[in-house]
């Protein structure tokens, strides 16, 4: 998927401006995180839950390459065939010579962030390999082009008019319907003739878990479970840091990723697939791969503190009690992660220097490492990340500061060691701050995105000197 | 050609692995202290009759019709009853032992359904063909959850997976003997020993979604009604 990250500010500011996205944001958003509250109460001891699952993803990080090798090893065992991607393009191509391989005629997907990260529809679109997306938001959005709005409602915001336009032309429904539950039936017809002539299905994974070598998925429509059960080849992609020590881990993970997501106790469907259908059965896949991506994690791993991120388990509760992105919404976020966790996992993944925007909107408030079921604290990651751009930080690709930057703090560093010129300074400051107001060109680029402090119009010392 | 092409991809997959594990094992290391206990789950101490019902309880708030059954008699007429009312005519059953028992087909005569079972449909084609165009799909569920009213079904050679996924209605036959109260439990229940079968499903509810305009929708991809058959035997 193409990188957008740039135009950021650009998004935002039309965004705030569309009456379809503000119907959503003001309102679902509220009422998604209200949701997610009730359903966090169903724990007997909600506050233990959270911090079980948070040392339970702490300790998978720590553990990650053991644990990876383990799962391998497993997953092998069961009869998985496992394959290790270090960027994007190994896991397109691996993919690519599978469906030429074996002459597929067209692929059908369950929903995947990771899927979206690796650009592969377009992979598939250049090998003239038709790709159905099958969950219903991926579907609309794939239709009309669009990227994702949220990671669990990626067309959530999409107004059903305009749903019902691209379904007449492009998913043969014969008239047009502004009902939910109506343009719901199109997709499920016309998806449901791909399904019973899939032969390679492609789905993400929610969890993979080590002791096992079994992986898992969540979801409410059952489009993943007929990507695993219908076609003679299933390809499962996860990016590494998915992975847990155990099954009973992975049961806790998946009660707080439901409840985290969507609220519910258990999302309609979860599947555990360990190796793929065994001799005699109906159904179920002859050949399972599991893709290991990598695509710039390892480098994640090697500071401890940017690690913290793999933690993630990707439910979006962050994303829906963030104050930006209930003003702007995912799209400014430009590219497969939004809200939070995408201020983190965007730059992280493509680089400081493009990214700069997502992490400089932010408020510091809080919200999302509150909520957070992995235990991951943003803000605090957030001034890591803009301290290390403003250091030019060679490995996250940093810009280092700008001149009007380093002169404003050199100026600083001038002044805070010279008393009288301090002095001076601090008096005139104030007599200008009270004269020029926050608009003034001089000092915009700071008081446009902040609130300029009034100040007081005598000094400290002032004050001391003469009370 | 194919071949060679296919050599490459393997080394060039054994050197990511190499590189991938490589930075991820020499990176520093720190190690978080244990886990912190949890309280034990309040299901656990809970006796079977209460369990049932919160599994009741569950399963009707997330939209599963509910129906109990006395016996294996009783059960047989429970799902021709509702078999009957709804006009089925071509449902397709589980091969399990206990579904295999119940023989439901020897009692066929009392209405006109017709039980299809997958080892009758010669080759891939039709089986899924079949599973496809079936009014409804039966299933025995080899565990189901108290605490989020949850059935497990494990996947082998006598329960296919399309049965309680393709059809529009899924049928499910819920033993009250198999009702467990947590998650943890099930896997005890139905992997005694740790042999996981290929597939472990778990269905909560009907198949649902609220993609468009968050509006709840039910059977976007699966069964729009899951009826669950509680029976005591
Ligand atoms: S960062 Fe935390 S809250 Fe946000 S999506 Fe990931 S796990 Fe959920």
């Amino acid at each position: 998927m193409d990188v957008k990250t740039q135009s950021y500010v650009t998004e935002a500011k039309k965004e705030m401006a569309s009456p379809a996205s503000r119907t959503f944001l003001d309102f679902f958003l509220p009422v998604l995180s209200a949701v997610r509250e009730i359903g966090m109460t169903s724990f007997p001891d909600p506050a233990a839950a959270v911090e079980r699952a948070r040392a339970i993803r702490r300790s998978s990080v720590d553990r990650l390459g053991e644990l990876l090798e383990t799962f391998e090893r497993n997953a092998v065992k069961a009869g998985a065939r496992v394959f290790w991607a270090e960027n994007a393009h190994e896991a397109n191509i691996y993919i690519r010579d599978l469906v030429n391989r074996h002459r597929i005629p067209y692929v059908t997907k369950g929903k995947s962030m990771i899927t979206e990260e690796l650009g592969l529809n377009e992979v598939l679109k250049k090998n003239q390999t038709p790709v159905y997306e099958t969950d219903l938001g991926e579907f609309i959005i794939q239709l009309l082009e669009k990227p994702p709005f949220h990671i669990i409602g990626p067309a959530i915001n999409i107004p059903t008019d305009e749903i019902s336009r691209v379904f007449m032309e492009k998913a043969g429904m014969d008239s047009a319907s502004t009902d939910p539950v109506v343009l719901g039936q199109a997709a499920r017809n016309f998806l449901r003739d791909k399904f019973r002539h899939m032969r390679l299905g492609i789905t993400g994974v929610n969890m993979a878990v080590a002791e096992t070598g079994s992986i898992l998925n969540v979801e409410n429509e059952g489009n993943i479970r007929f990507n695993k059960s219908a076609p003679g080849i299933q390809v499962s992609v996860m990016s590494l840091e998915k992975i847990v020590p155990n099954l009973d881990d992975a049961l806790h993970m998946t009660r707080m990723l439901c409840r985290n997501g969507t609220g519910q106790k258990l999302t309609s469907y979860v599947t555990l697939d360990t190796g793929p259908r065994k001799q005699g059965e109906k159904d179920g896949p002859e050949e399972l791969h599991i893709i290991i991506l990598d695509n710039g994690r390892s480098r994640i791993y090697d500071d401890i503190k940017t690690r913290e991120v793999l933690q993630c388990i990707r439910c979006g509760a962050c994303i829906n009690v963030c104050p930006v992105f209930r003003q702007i919404g995912g799209y400014p976020y430009g590219w497969a992660y939004t809200g939070p966790i995408g201020k983190l996992l965007n730059p992280l993944l493509l680089g400081l220097d493009r990214t700069r925007d997502l992490y400089g909107a932010c408020t510091l408030c809080k919200a999302c490492k509150t909520v957070c079921p992995a235990g991951i604290d943003h803000p605090s990651m957030i001034l890591y990340l803009r301290n290390k751009n403003l250091a030019a930080d060679p490995v996250l690709q940093g810009e280092g500061s700008t001149f009007a930057e380093r002169l404003m703090s050199k100026t600083a560093a001038f002044a805070a060691t010279r008393p009288r010129t301090w002095n001076t300074a601090a008096r005139l400051g104030s007599f200008l701050a009270s004269k020029l107001g926050p608009c003034h060109p001089l000092v915009s680029a700071w008081t446009l995105k902040r609130t300029f402090p009034s100040l007081p119009p005598k000094t400290y010392r002032d004050l001391r000197k003469h009370p | 050609m194919t071949v060679h092409h296919h050599d490459h991809v393997e080394k060039a997959m054994s050197d990511s692995r190499q590189t991938i594990l490589g930075r991820l094992k020499t990176a520093e290391r720190i190690l978080h202290p244990d886990y912190p206990a949890m309280p034990p789950s309040p299901f656990l101490s809970m006796n079977h009759k209460d369990m049932v019902e919160i599994l009741v309880r569950n399963l009707t708030e997330q939209g599963a019709e509910v129906h109990r059954a006395e016996g294996h008699e009783n059960l047989r007429q429970t799902i021709d009853r509702v078999i009957a009312d709804q006009g089925f005519s071509r449902i397709m059953v589980s091969e399990d032992p206990f579904m295999e028992n119940l023989k439901l087909e020897s009692h066929a005569e009392n209405h006109c359904a017709e039980f299809i079972k997958p080892s009758d449909l010669e080759g891939n084609e039709q089986y899924k063909g079949t599973v496809f165009s079936v009014d409804a799909g039966l299933t025995t569920v080899d565990a189901a959850v108290a605490e989020s009213g949850t059935l497990v079904i494990a996947h082998n050679k006598t329960q296919s997976r399309l049965i309680s996924l393709a059809p529009l209605v899924h049928l499910a036959v819920v033993r009250t003997g198999t009702v467990v109260p947590v998650y943890e439990k099930a896997l005890d229940l139905v992997i005694p020993n740790g042999g996981l079968p290929s597939q472990l499903t778990f269905i909560t509810g009907p198949s649902m979604t609220a993609d468009i305009m968050a509006t709840p929708f039910r059977g976007m991809h699966g069964p729009r009604r899951l009826v669950v058959f509680l029976v005591d035997t």
